[in-house]
C-alpha cells in the first residue's frame, strides 16, 4: 500500500487572533497570538517580545478570548475552533522555566441541526467570568455557565429573535450577565440588548433598544464601568450608547474605508485603537464631562488618525506604548504610539515585523543559482502588503567585503592586539607561502608578522596559552611570543626524519601533528614546546581534530589506504576504537565538535561525502553512523561560532552548514557556489562574520540566523495574483492588481488615481491601457487595475508595466514556446468582469514577448469568458475558459487558432497536463482526466471522480494518480483504473487516500526545496514531490512513500476528511508532522512509542524495531524537506 | 489637541518594558519562533463542556408547563391534594422522556 506523506515545510504565518494578559504567572505580562492552528506564547520583557512556547491544536482556532475567574490570579484563556470544539486552557510554569498546557476544560459545542451564521462564529465571555456566550447558528444564541464546582459545563442554547447578527458582547456592571447586538431586519440595523437569567436558562427581558443605528454599523466595543455602555462603529459613524443617553459623530477620516477591529488602551476604557481595512490606525477617546449628581458622562468622542499599520486582522495593546498588529494579508508587527511625529508625520512607528507568506495566491519553484537547489517564488500578501517571497532552504551570507587572492590553501584569524577581544589579522596560507592580512577599521593591508615564516605553507595558526601565537609549517613547530620588542620566535619544535608535517589539529595547550604514519603530540609551555608523546600508525593519516577535554581529550585519525577511523585518547595516544570506512575514497577531513551536549565525530571523504557518528566521551566508541552526500568535491570540516551556539562549515562545491537543532544535526546549503575555506572572524568593523575563500577570492560576511528555511521579500506594494519564470529571457512574469481610487471632477467626469506609488506605477516602462472610464460600473469608488509586470529574476527590479483594459481582470499567465517558433512568449488570459452579469462573457488571451528589453504584445484572441488557467501543452496553449477547455495552436501567421475543445464543467479553473493527458480541476463537480487524441485533434473525457468536490488547486502525481484540494480543507488522492473490465469503472476516478489538512490550499506545484544533501542509505526516496501552498501562508510538501514501518498509526479523528455534508476517516496519508515530533520526545518516551513496532530489516524478516532504527527513518524524513 | 491627549500616560505594566528595544538598525524582523510544546503528560481536564440535547421547543414548552403549575394552582386541586393530605404529588406529572426527545 502506497501512502502519501504530508509534512509542513513552513507553518501558517496568518495572525488570526492576538491577545494580551497575564498567563503564564501572575505577574508575567504575555502576548498570545493564535496563527490559523497554532498558538505562540510571548514574554514582555525590556528587550522586546520574548518567545515562550508554541502549541498546536487539531483545528482552526475561531474565536480566541481571555477571562479571569474571581478565584484565580492569573488569565485563562477559551479557545473555539471551525468544528466547534471548544476549550478553556492555562498555561503553567514550571520550576525550570518549562511551560506546561492544561486543558480545564473541553467539549464540542456543535448542534446536529442549524443553520451556521453567514457572519461568522461570534463568542464573548461575560466581564465577570460567570458565562461564556456563543452565536455560532442563527436563531440561537449558546451559554455556557461556569460553574466552578462542577464537572461538567452545560451549553445551553437560547432562542434568539434577532436572526441576523453582526456583533455581540456582553455589558459591564451589570447585575446579570446582558448582552448587547447589533441586528439588521428589513429596516436596517438596530441595538438591542438582553439580560439573561443563568437560573432559568433564558431571556428575561430586555433593558433598552435603539432602533435603526447606521446601516452599515458592525463591530460593538463595550465600555467598562463606571461608564457602562457601548461604542458602536459604523461606516460613517461613531456612536456611543449607555440605555439612557448617546452621543454619536461622523469624523470625515473613517468614511473611505471600513474599520475592522480595535483594541482597548487602557482599563478605564477612555482611550481605543481603531484599524481599518486599508492599514490605517485611528484612536478614539471618550471625553468625560461631570455630571451634577458627581458622576461622569461622555461628553464627545474624539477620533484621529494616528498613521500607517500593516492591514490588521486584530490588535492588541502590550505596553508602555507597544502595539502588536496581527495581519492575516502580510507581515504582522509591534509598532510603537508616540506623542511626537515622525518624518512620514506619523504618530505610530514600526520595531519589529513578523514574516507571513499568508495568502500565497500563487508560486513557482525555479533553480535560479543553477545550484540544483530549487527555490520557491510567491505571491503573497494582499492590497498595500503585496509581495513576492523568495523562499530558500538554506542558509545566506551576506557579503561585506572581498578582496581578490586566487590559490588559497588555509585561512586563520588571530589577535595580536594585547588583551583584545576582536580579531585584527588574517592569516592566509597558499602553496610554498604565507601571507598575513592586518585588519584596521574596514581596511585589509598585508603586512608581517615577526618570527612568523613566510615563505612557507602554513598548516595552522592561532592564539595559544601564556597569550603565544604558533604557526605550523611541514618543518614544525614555531612558538612566537610577545617581547618587549614585539612578537619574536621563542621557541621551534622540528619534526624528525624525512617527512614533513601534513596535518595538524591544535587545542590552545596542545598541538596534534602527523607527519607521514607517526603522529606527535607537542605541549605547548610558556616560552617552549614539549614533545610529549608520539604514536606510529599502520598506515599514513590523512586528518586529525581534537576533541574537547583537558589533558585526555579524546583524538580522531582518518587513514590512508585502509579507509578507517581511529580514535585515540591523549596524552598517550592509546587507540580507543576503529571503523572502517567501505570504500576506496580516502578521508580527507575530520571534526570533533560537541554540539547542543552531543560529542559528534564527522569525517568528510574525498568524493564530497561524509560520515558520521556519536563519539563517547567516555569510551571513544562511535557509534550511530550515517552518510550523507554534501558536495562532489574533497570538502574541508571547520567549526564556527554563530549567535553563542557552535556550527560546523563544510567548505566544498556544495557549501553546507551542519547544525543542531532539537539534539538533531540540520543540513543546510548556503547560498555560495564554492568555498575552499573558512573561518570564523570576529573584527571590530566585521563582528560576528566568516572569512570565506573561494579559488579567486575571499569574501568577508556575516551569516543569516542559522535556520532552515530563508524568506526574503520583494516589496510590491499591490496584489500579486499570478506569477510565470521565463528562463529564455530571464524575467519573472506576474499579474498584479492595484485598487485606484476615482475622483470626481467638477463636470462630472472622472479621473482615477493612484493611491500610493506601487510596483506597476513607479515601473520604468509602461505600456498598455492608460487610466480611461469606468463603463460598467459608474458609481464605484475603487477600481481594480490589471496589470502585467516583467521583472528581472536576479534583482526583482520591475522592468516593465503592462496596464490591461479597464474593466479588464488578468486571471492567468503562462511562459510558452508554440510551434516552430524559436521564442518564447508570456500568454496572459484575462476576463472583462462586467458587473451585471453572473460570470465574464467575454476575456481575451494576449502574447507578450519580452526581448532587449522591451515588450512587445504579438497575438491578441478574443475569447467568450474569462481565461481562469493557461498552459503549454504540446507546443500549443491550452486554456480553461468558464466551463471550457479549448486548445489553441499557434499558426505560421503568428495567430492563435481554436483547434479543439471540451464542455462538460460547471467552471474549470485548474488545468495540469502530463504527456497527452489534462486533468482538470471544476468549481464544484471535482477533478477529470482528459486525453488528447493528436490524430483526431480532439478531447475524450476518461475519467471522472463523481462526488461534489469544490476544487481549490489540482496537480498530477503520477500517470495514473492525481492529487486535488478542494474548500472544506481536505485533501484527496484519486486514481484511475485504467486495468478495470468495464467502460464504466474506468471512468470512475477511485479514491486513494483523503486527509483534512485544515487549511484552503490555492497552489500546488511539483518539486521540492531539498536539492543536493541525499542521504546516501536514506528510507526517505523522494517520488513525485509536490509542493502545495495555503491562504494562510503555510507550505506543505507531499511525497509518495512506498517504505512504511509497520505499526498503527494513531487513529485520530481530527485528521478525518470533513466536508459540509460528510466525514470519513483519513486514509493513505501520512501525518509528516506526527511522525517528525517522535524526534522532540524524550528518549524514553521514544523506547515506549517502539514497543510493539516491527520493521523490516530488508531482507523480508520482520523483527522488533530499535529506537534507533525509528530515529533513523524519521531524520531521513525530516531531511527530505 | 486631542492626539496629544489621548497618547499622553500611556499605560504602563511595568515601566522597563520595551525600553532595551534596540532599534537602531532599522525595523527589527522577528525570526526567531518559539520552541514547540510537545504534549506527553496527561493531564485530565477537570470540567467537561456538555451541550444540553433537550429540543429548545421542548424545553419551553416544559418550563412554561412548570411556571404554570407552580404560579397558578387550581382550586379544585388544592381541595383535593387537602383532602388527600398528599401535597407533593401533582395529579398529573411531565411526561419527561418524550418519545420526540
Amino acid at each position: 500500500m502506497a501512502y502519501h506523506y504530508v509534512v509542513t515545510a513552513q507553518k501558517p504565518t496568518a495572525v488570526t487572533a492576538c491577545i494580551t494578559g497575564n498567563f503564564t504567572s501572575p505577574t508575567d505580562l504575555n502576548l498570545l497570538v493564535a496563527k490559523v492552528s497554532r498558538l505562540e506564547m510571548y514574554l514582555v520583557t525590556p528587550e522586546g517580545l520574548r518567545p515562550m512556547k508554541e502549541v498546536g491544536l487539531y483545528g482552526k482556532v475561531a474565536k480566541m478570548k481571555l477571562f479571569r475567574p474571581p478565584y484565580e490570579n492569573k488569565d485563562l484563556v477559551f479557545i473555539l475552533t471551525a468544528r466547534y470544539n471548544a476549550m478553556i486552557l492555562e498555561w503553567w510554569s514550571g520550576p525550570n522555566g518549562s511551560l506546561e498546557v492544561v486543558t480545564r476544560a473541553h467539549g464540542n459545542v456543535s448542534d446536529r441541526i442549524g443553520k451556521p451564521s453567514e457572519n461568522g462564529i461570534l463568542a464573548v465571555i461575560d466581564p465577570q467570568a460567570r458565562v461564556i456566550g456563543l452565536r455560532l447558528y442563527d436563531g440561537l444564541f449558546k451559554i455556557i455557565p461556569l460553574d466552578k464546582d462542577s464537572t461538567e459545563l452545560k451549553a445551553t442554547s437560547l432562542r434568539l429573535e434577532e436572526l441576523n447578527v453582526f456583533d455581540v458582547e456582553f455589558l459591564h456592571g451589570c447585575a446579570s450577565p446582558t448582552l448587547i447586538l447589533i441586528h439588521q431586519d428589513l429596516n436596517g440595523r438596530h441595538i438591542k440588548t438582553h439580560e439573561i437569567s443563568l437560573r432559568d436558562k433564558e431571556f428575561s427581558k430586555v433593558p433598552w433598544k435603539q432602533d435603526n443605528v447606521e446601516t452599515e454599523a458592525s463591530i460593538l466595543i463595550p465600555v467598562p464601568s463606571p461608564l457602562g455602555g457601548a461604542i458602536v462603529i459604523g461606516q460613517e459613524s461613531i456612536v456611543y450608547h449607555d440605555g439612557q443617553s448617546y452621543v454619536a459623530v461622523a469624523p470625515q477620516q473613517i468614511k473611505l474605508t471600513p474599520i475592522n477591529c480595535y483594541c482597548r488602551v487602557d482599563t478605564r476604557g477612555l482611550r481605543y485603537l481603531l484599524g481599518d481595512i486599508a492599514g490605517r490606525l485611528f484612536m478614539l477617546l471618550l471625553e468625560l464631562q461631570e455630571k451634577p449628581d458627581g458622576t461622569e458622562a461622555v461628553k464627545d468622542l474624539k477620533v484621529e488618525l494616528l498613521g500607517e499599520i500593516p492591514i490588521p486582522e486584530c490588535m492588541t495593546y502590550l505596553d508602555n506604548g507597544v502595539v502588536f498588529v496581527g495581519s492575516r494579508l502580510g507581515d504582522s508587527a509591534l509598532v510603537r504610539l508616540s506623542a511626537v511625529r515622525d518624518e512620514g508625520n506619523q504618530y505610530v512607528q514600526p520595531m519589529e515585523s513578523f514574516t507571513s507568506l499568508a495568502p500565497i495566491i500563487d508560486m513557482c519553484v525555479v533553480d535560479l543559482e543553477r545550484q540544483g537547489q530549487s527555490q520557491l517564488i510567491t505571491c503573497s500578501g494582499a492590497f498595500k502588503m503585496g509581495s513576492l517571497r523568495i523562499i530558500r532552504n538554506g542558509i545566506g551570507i551576506q557579503e561585506q567585503a572581498s578582496i581578490d587572492l586566487p590559490g588559497i590553501k588555509g585561512m586563520w584569524a588571530l589577535t595580536l592586539t594585547p588583551e583584545s577581544t576582536y580579531h585584527d589579522t588574517l592569516v592566509l596560507a597558499f602553496v610554498g607561502q604565507t601571507r598575513v592580512l592586518t585588519l584596521s577599521g574596514e581596511e585589509v593591508e598585508e603586512t608581517e608578522i615577526r618570527g612568523f615564516v613566510s615563505d612557507l605553507q602554513t598548516f595552522y595558526t592561532g592564539n595559544v596559552c601564556y597569550n603565544q601565537l604558533i604557526q605550523v609549517t611541514d618543518e614544525g613547530i614555531r612558538l612566537i611570543g610577545m617581547s618587549p620588542e614585539g612578537w619574536t620566535l621563542v621557541a621551534k619544535w622540528v619534526v624528525e626524519g624525512t617527512r614533513g608535517l601534513s596535518v595538524v589539529a591544535c587545542s590552545g595547550d596542545k598541538v596534534v601533528c602527523a607527519a607521514g604514519p607517526r603522529i606527535y603530540l607537542v605541549q605547548i609551555l610558556n616560552g617552549s614546546l614539549q614533545l610529549k608523546s608520539e604514536v606510529c600508525m599502520e598506515e599514513e593519516v590523512a586528518c586529525l581534530d581534537v576533541g574537547p577535554g583537558e589533558d585526555e581529550a579524546l583524538l580522531g585519525v582518518g587513514l590512508w589506504t585502509d579507509i578507517s577511523v581511529r580514535v585515540l585518547r591523549l596524552p598517550d595516544l592509546t587507540p580507543l576504537h576503529t571503523e572502517k570506512l567501505n570504500g576506496e575514497i580516502i578521508p580527507r577531513s575530520l571534526l570533533i565538535c560537541v554540539l547542543e551536549g552531543v560529542c559528534y565525530l564527522l569525517c568528510a571523504l574525498g568524493d564530497g561525502s561524509m560520515f558520521y557518528f556519536k563519539l563517547d566521551p567516555s569510551t571513544g566508541v562511535l557509534t550511530n553512523k550515517k552518510r550523507v552526500t554534501l558536495g562532489t568535491q574533497p570538502t574541508v570540516l571547520r567549526s564556527f561560532r554563530s549567535l553563542s551556539t557552535t556550527n560546523i562549515f563544510a567548505c566544498s562545491d556544495r557549501p553546507t552548514v551542519i547544525f543542531s537543532s532539537n539534539h538533531k544535526l540540520v543540513f543546510s546549503n548556503v547560498n555560495l557556489k564554492e568555498v575552499t575555506h573558512m573561518c570564523s572572524l570576529n573584527a571590530q568593523a566585521y563582528p560576528d562574520s566568516l572569512a570565506l575563500a573561494t579559488d579567486s577570492t575571499v569574501t568577508i560576511g556575516t551569516i543569516d540566523e542559522i535556520q532552515k528555511l530563508h524568506i526574503r521579500t520583494v516589496p510590491l506594494g499591490e496584489t500579486p495574483r499570478r506569477i510565470a519564470y521565463q528562463e529564455a529571457s530571464q524575467t519573472f512574469g506576474v499579474i498584479s492588481m492595484r485598487v485606484d481610487k476615482v475622483e470626481w471632477g467638477a463636470g462630472g467626469g472622472s479621473t482615477e488615481v493612484c493611491v500610493r506609488p506601487s510596483a506597476s506605477t513607479s515601473a520604468p516602462n509602461a505600456s498598455g491601457a492608460q487610466g480611461g472610464q469606468p463603463k460598467h460600473a459608474p458609481n464605484a469608488v475603487d477600481i481594480e487595475v490589471h496589470n502585467l509586470l516583467v521583472l528581472d529574476h536576479h534583482t526583482f527590479e520591475v522592468l516593465h508595466a503592462h496596464q490591461m483594459v479597464t474593466n479588464e481582470f488578468a486571471m492567468s499567465i503562462v511562459s510558452c514556446k508554440l510551434g516552430d517558433d524559436p521564442n518564447y512568449y508570456y500568454a496572459v488570459g484575462t476576463a472583462i468582469v462586467n458587473p451585471e452579469e453572473s460570470e465574464p462573457k467575454q476575456g481575451r488571451i494576449l502574447l507578450f514577448h519580452w526581448t532587449e528589453g522591451k515588450l512587445t504584445q504579438v497575438a491578441e484572441k478574443e475569447i467568450k469568458g474569462g481565461c481562469y488557467s493557461l498552459v503549454e501543452f504540446n507546443g500549443k496553449l491550452l486554456a480553461s475558459i468558464n466551463s471550457t477547455v479549448r486548445l489553441f495552436e499557434w499558426t505560421s501567421d503568428k495567430e492563435l487558432r481554436l483547434e479543439c475543445s471540451h464542455f462538460n464543467n460547471v467552471v474549470a479553473l485548474y488545468v495540469k497536463v502530463k504527456g497527452d493527458f489534462i486533468l482538470v480541476g471544476d468549481i464544484m463537480r471535482s477533478m477529470s482526466l482528459l486525453q488528447y487524441k493528436q490524430m483526431e485533434g480532439s478531447f475524450e473525457e476518461i475519467a471522472r471522480d463523481y462526488s461534489p468536490n469544490w476544487m481549490t488547486a489540482v496537480e498530477i502525481l503520477d500517470d495514473d494518480t492525481f492529487l486535488g484540494a478542494e474548500n472544506s480543507f481536505n485533501l484527496f488522492v484519486c486514481q484511475k483504473d485504467s486495468a478495470a473490465t468495464t467502460d464504466e469503472e474506468r471512468q470512475q476516478m477511485e479514491y486513494m487516500g483523503q486527509f483534512h489538512l485544515g487549511d484552503m490550499v490555492n497552489v500546488m506545484r511539483p518539486g521540492s526545496l531539498v536539492g543536493g544533501a541525499h542521504h546516501a542509505d536514506s528510507a526517505a526516496p523522494i517520488a513525485n514531490p509536490v509542493l502545495l501552498a495555503t491562504v494562510s501562508g503555510a507550505i506543505s510538501f507531499i511525497i509518495l512513500n512506498r517504505i512504511i514501518v509497520c505499526g498503527h498509526e494513531p487513529s485520530s479523528c481530527l485528521t478525518s476528511f470533513n466536508t459540509d455534508v460528510k466525514t470519513e476517516p483519513a486514509e493513505g496519508f501520512i501525518d509528516g508532522d506526527l511522525i517528525e515530533s517522535f524526534l522532540d520526545l524524550s528518549r524514553d518516551m521514544q523506547e515506549e512509542t517502539v514497543q510493539g513496532l516491527q520493521i523490516n530489516d530488508g531482507g523480508g524478516m520482520t523483527r522488533d524495531a530499535k529506537v534507533d532504527d525509528l530515529i533513523k527513518i524519521v531524520e531521513d524524513l525530516t531531511r527530505i524537506h | 489637541m486631542s492626539v496629544i491627549e489621548f497618547l499622553k500616560d500611556l499605560p504602563s505594566y511595568d515601566e522597563h518594558n520595551f525600553t532595551l528595544f534596540n532599534t537602531d538598525h532599522g525595523i527589527r524582523n522577528c525570526s526567531k519562533r518559539p520552541s514547540i510544546y510537545l504534549p506527553t503528560k496527561e493531564i485530565p481536564s477537570e470540567q467537561i463542556i456538555v451541550t444540553e440535547k433537550t429540543n429548545i421547543l421542548l424545553r419551553y414548552l416544559h418550563q412554561q408547563w412548570e411556571k404554570k403549575n407552580n404560579n397558578s394552582p387550581k382550586k379544585r386541586d388544592q381541595s383535593h391534594i387537602e383532602q388527600n393530605g398528599d401535597e407533593t404529588r401533582p395529579r398529573k406529572r411531565p411526561c419527561l422522556n418524550s418519545p420526540l426527545n
